[in-house]
Parts: C-alpha cells; sequence; structure tokens
C-alpha cells in the first residue's frame, strides 16, 4: 500500500519536472579544443602527422575533415584511416572517428615550416554538435637526417569568425 | 467512515484508499510544478540578452524573404538554432513540426534559425515538409545563440518565450514531444 502511493507520487512528481531527459548541461560539456584536441608534427620532412585526442563520448566527422598545407609543402590527398561506419539520412554513408584520429599528409620539403588549415566538426553522445573547427597549425619540419619531431600548435579559432 | 468500511469490501477500499493517495499526489505534483518551473526556468542570466530582443530579429527565410520576429509577437515562440550537419538537430525537428501542428492554433510558434548554407537547409526542409518558418542565419547566428545564453556554443540549441515575452527555458540538446507539450500546457 504504502510502496504504491509512494510510487504513485514519484510518478507524478516526475511528470512535474518534466524537463527532457536528454537536455545537456553546459557544465558537463567539453570547450570544443578539448573534446578535439588537435596536435601536429612532422616525423619527418616530406610527411605531417595530424593527431586529434578525442575524448570520451565524442566524435568527429570524417567527410567534414579537411588540411589545406602552403603550396610550398606540396602536399598530396591527406590519408585518413577507417572509422566506424554510420548511416545518416541526409549525409548518407558517413565515417566517424573516436578516441583518437592520426591522420597523414604527404608532401615534399620546401622550408623549415609548413602552415596547415585544419577543418573538422565533432559532436558528443550527449546529443550536441559543435560547429565546424578551422584550426591554422605551423609544423616545424626537421631537416633531412635531421632529429625529429618537431611541433606546433597555434591559435585556433571557429570557422564562423573567419 | 467505520460504517462505510464495514460496508465495503476490503478490495474496494484499498482502492478507495489508493484513489485518495493518487489525488493527493496530483496535488502535490501540481505544487511541485509550480515550484519546479520557477526552479527550472529560473530567472534569466543577467549577461543573456532577454526575450524581448528577439522581437527585433529580423531574417532572410529560405527563399530570401525577410522575416521579422515582430510578426510573433504574443505567441508563445519556441526559437531553434539547428544545422543540416547536426544529427541531433535534424532528429528533433519532427518534434517540432508535431508541437506547431499541434499547438500552433492555440499560439504556439516554432522559429528555425539555421546556422548553415541555405542551399543545404533548402534540400532539408523539402524533405522533412517544414511547416514552421525556417530562416536563414548563417553562421554569424552561432553568435547570436551565444548572447541569448547558449555559451557553449553547440546545437541544438531552443529558447522558449511566453507570450510577454520572457525567455523561460533555454535548451541545450534536443526537445522531445513530451517536453514541448508541457510547454504547452504550462504556457498557452
Amino acid at each position: 500500500m504504502a510502496s504504491w502511493g509512494l510510487r504513485a507520487i514519484a510518478a507524478l512528481l516526475a511528470c512535474a519536472f518534466s524537463a527532457p531527459a536528454w537536455a545537456v548541461s553546459e557544465a558537463d560539456l567539453l570547450p570544443v579544443d578539448q573534446a578535439f584536441a588537435l596536435t601536429a608534427v612532422a616525423p619527418a620532412p616530406g610527411r605531417i602527422q595530424l593527431r586529434w585526442a578525442i575524448a570520451d563520448g565524442y566524435y568527429l566527422y570524417r567527410h567534414r575533415i579537411s588540411v589545406q598545407a602552403d603550396p610550398s609543402f606540396a602536399s598530396q590527398p591527406l590519408q585518413l584511416p577507417h572509422g566506424d561506419s554510420h548511416h545518416d539520412e541526409f549525409f548518407g554513408d558517413v565515417e566517424t572517428y573516436r578516441r583518437q584520429l592520426v591522420a597523414t599528409l604527404p608532401g615534399a620539403l620546401a622550408a623549415a615550416s609548413v602552415s596547415l588549415k585544419v577543418k573538422y566538426q565533432g559532436c558528443a553522445d550527449a546529443g550536441v554538435c559543435y560547429p565546424p573547427q578551422r584550426q591554422t597549425l605551423e609544423v616545424s619540419v626537421p631537416a633531412k637526417g635531421g632529429p625529429g619531431p618537431f611541433a606546433m600548435a597555434s591559435e585556433g579559432r571557429p570557422a564562423w569568425l573567419k | 467512515m467505520a460504517e462505510v468500511s464495514a460496508r465495503i469490501p476490503a478490495s474496494r477500499r484499498r482502492w478507495i484508499v489508493t484513489l485518495g493517495v493518487i489525488a493527493a499526489a496530483a496535488l502535490l505534483g501540481v505544487v511541485a510544478g509550480k515550484l519546479a518551473m520557477r526552479a527550472v526556468f529560473g530567472p534569466a542570466t543577467s549577461s543573456a540578452l532577454d526575450g524581448k530582443a528577439v522581437y527585433a530579429l529580423s531574417m532572410p527565410d529560405l527563399d530570401g524573404k525577410p522575416q521579422a520576429f515582430d510578426q510573433w509577437r504574443g505567441k508563445v515562440l519556441v526559437v531553434n538554432f539547428w544545422a543540416t550537419w547536426c544529427a541531433p538537430c535534424r532528429e528533433e525537428m519532427p518534434a517540432l513540426v508535431a508541437a506547431q501542428t499541434r499547438y500552433g492554433g492555440k499560439g504556439l510558434q516554432v522559429v528555425g534559425i539555421g546556422i548553415d548554407d541555405a542551399a543545404k537547409m533548402r534540400q532539408f526542409a523539402k524533405s522533412l515538409t517544414l511547416n514552421y518558418p525556417a530562416l536563414d542565419g548563417g553562421f554569424g547566428a552561432l553568435e547570436l545563440s551565444k548572447s541569448f545564453g547558449n555559451t557553449a556554443m553547440a546545437l541544438p540549441f531552443t529558447l522558449v518565450i511566453d507570450r510577454k515575452g520572457a525567455i523561460v527555458r533555454r535548451q541545450l540538446g534536443p526537445m522531445d514531444e513530451r517536453y514541448l507539450a508541457s510547454i504547452a500546457s504550462q504556457l498557452l
């Protein structure tokens, strides 16, 4: 009896406080550059490696990643690993990355450093997405036979500000 | 009461008591609901723009025709910031369409502000048969959403503005039909 009544009260209270179960709290959401921490290094003169450390519960879309390097680097197409396949009703078959993504940009050494313009976009499992990001990175390229890798990280600004 | 109990079989009595408990709980629920409204909706953050600032906005719709928000003054306004690149946004839109169908006649107005390329939005709006205005906010509308309290600058983000122009709810993350129904019952 008592438990019946309590359950009835609990159920009605639940209705009264009916915010949707998946309302996202900003406090629980990481800033985009922490959700997807991007770094780039040049382990060899003709190769730049981009690495995203992706926080748990966040994912990046493969089809929304692009990199543009200085023309002097004469970069070839970005090499991306296979991600998890999903069917998206609007975009069709898409791939996503979780935890970590390492992409390789092959090119040719021309200068001591290469400037990269990287675009990416991702979402949180909590039910929100971040807008497309555009980040500019400066990567030091090791001289032939010299020690590597040399790293970089520079200012990132959201794409819509540019 | 003793006499009544004597005449009513135990099983019926249990039902009467249960109904009594439910009625009491319902009353409690209504009171708690009112309190919760105040707690959940809360006072608007002082740094954020208030609802009246919404009426000053004007944006082109997907046909390029300017739409002034002032035309929706006096309605319960559900302003939904969205984009095609945001799957949770696209997933919540049928619930917004349903809410517009169900409560539009009673004074609810859903307005979508797209943070996207207009061409992509047009393509998507066609596939969904949107029954509410979808406006072309461009990427600048993300900053606009921030000034209304979307400090995370993530999507979807929705403002609920009452008939008097007060923002009564800011929601990061998708809306669902049940929640929209509770908004309608509380504000319409």
